[in-house]
């Protein structure tokens, strides 16, 4: 029996529907860190030391205005880095909200979860989902009322920039055993990083208090819940 | 494959292997290109969507990359990536509420033509096929995913006991007891 039904177990494996397997080399060398090793220091902090290394290399070909000099400080979240300012520069007039936030294209509920390159982790109630094809791989944003929830591939060059002013606390937390970061108080600005590598300072913008963490390949923000808890509630509603 | 050949291969690989411990990120590149396909196939059977299977690869690959120090040279790394691409197939299956249990979709060309052009794909017929993979989808977890790796993703008995974490005694004893409740399934069918 077992000759005969091996074959055919054999043959039911080359008649099976699997999609060509997508070339995922790119992508993950795009992502590793230096390994770690042993005996050395811990790899949050080689990481750091390596991506704010890189950053003050690289900080000559970023539009970010000279006034700026703090130093960019990596979390440990790929893609988004800090950068302590004395005073935030003035919002100009904006026109929509949605315009105002650059949430990009707005698409359906319905076509959210696979409208990029990854699958999206959406909140039950979500009320208006957008994609923007400003960073690799896209990013999707959805809103829950006030409440802004953005996501999108973390990348070993950091995509976000945040300013953040005296006045606003940075509170380290985790979501789900994830490291995150919670940023309330004052308001801070959002730098983006352009696809030709340029990074725009999107004076548009000022987000208020923003819960950000690194979900698996995604890097998830909340953003305008009034405290840590509802973030972190709403984090994980996430599916 | 000759064992001259063979031997090659493996030393190559090996070759590759201590390079990316060393943090070599070209030659684990070159390691990924060799075995994605198969971590991406076994991924797909569990999560059963091509997105979450490439998720899962990716994660899968990023994960080995910093666990190469646990991994002991001379392993064969084919089974280590599949090991842990299933594992994040699985996790991903769990947070969306799945229910446990491969995902067998049947090609339509090949299950309606029969025109496959394998030795062992003549040897089943389009409606037989559908009838064995609905068998195969009605065993336990445990006994699918030892099917999965013999048949459907091409492991050696060896590679098998490492991607599922078993002894390569118990690889052999569970997998005729699978085949074995899959045999029953089919009778129990007609």
């Amino acid at each position: 029996m077992s000759d005969k039904l091996e074959q055919r177990l054999l043959a039911l494996g080359t008649a099976l529907e699997v999609p060509a397997a997508p070339d995922a080399v790119p992508a993950v060398l795009a992502r590793l860190p230096a390994r770690p090793r042993r005996h050395r220091r811990p790899t949050g902090r080689v990481l750091a030391i390596a991506i704010a290394a890189m950053l003050l290399l690289v900080g000559a070909a970023m539009a970010v205005p000279p006034s700026r000099d703090a130093i960019l400080r990596a979390i440990g979240l790929r893609g988004v880095s800090i950068k302590h300012v004395p005073k935030l520069p003035p919002v100009p007039a904006g026109s929509s909200q949605a315009a105002r936030r650059g949430l990009g294209e707005r698409i359906t509920l319905a076509k959210a979860r696979r409208a990029a390159s990854f699958t999206a982790v959406l909140p039950v109630r979500a009320t208006a989902a957008y994609l923007a094809h400003d960073v690799p791989g896209g990013r999707i944003s959805a809103l829950v009322g006030p409440v802004l929830i953005t996501e999108f591939r973390g990348t070993a060059q950091p995509f976000i920039f945040k300013l953040l002013d005296p006045g606003t606390r940075e509170t380290p937390t985790r979501v789900d055993g994830k490291q995150g970061i919670y940023l309330s108080g004052a308001p801070h600005e959002v730098l983006f990083q352009a696809k030709n590598g340029e990074v725009r300072s999107d004076r548009v913008r000022l987000a208020g208090n923003v819960l950000i963490w690194q979900q698996g390949p995604l890097i998830v923000r909340i953003e305008g819940t009034h405290t840590l808890g509802q973030a972190l509630t709403l984090a994980r509603s996430l599916h | 494959m000759s064992n001259a050949v063979a031997g090659r291969v493996e030393s190559e690989e090996e070759r590759l292997v201590t390079k990316a411990k060393a943090g070599d990120q070209h030659a684990y590149g070159e390691l990924l290109a060799r075995h994605q396909a198969v971590a991406f196939r076994a991924a797909y059977l569990i999560a059963g969507s091509a997105a979450e299977a490439e998720d899962a690869t990716q994660e899968a690959c990023v994960k080995a990359w910093l666990a190469l120090d646990r991994f002991r040279a001379g392993a064969p790394f084919r089974p280590w990536l599949v090991q842990i691409a299933m594992n994040e197939a699985r996790n991903r299956r769990r947070a969306a509420g799945r229910r446990a249990g491969l995902v067998l979709r049947l090609n339509p060309e090949i299950a309606e033509s029969g025109a496959v052009p394998s030795a062992e794909s003549v040897a089943l017929a389009g409606e037989e096929r559908a009838q064995l993979a609905a068998a195969v989808a009605h065993l336990r977890e445990d006994d699918q995913l030892i099917i999965a790796a013999r048949y459907f993703l091409g492991l050696s008995e060896a590679e098998t006991a490492i991607a599922l974490k078993l002894r390569r005694g118990t690889v052999k004893s569970r997998l005729s007891r699978a085949l074995g409740r899959l045999q029953a399934q089919l009778e129990a069918r007609q």
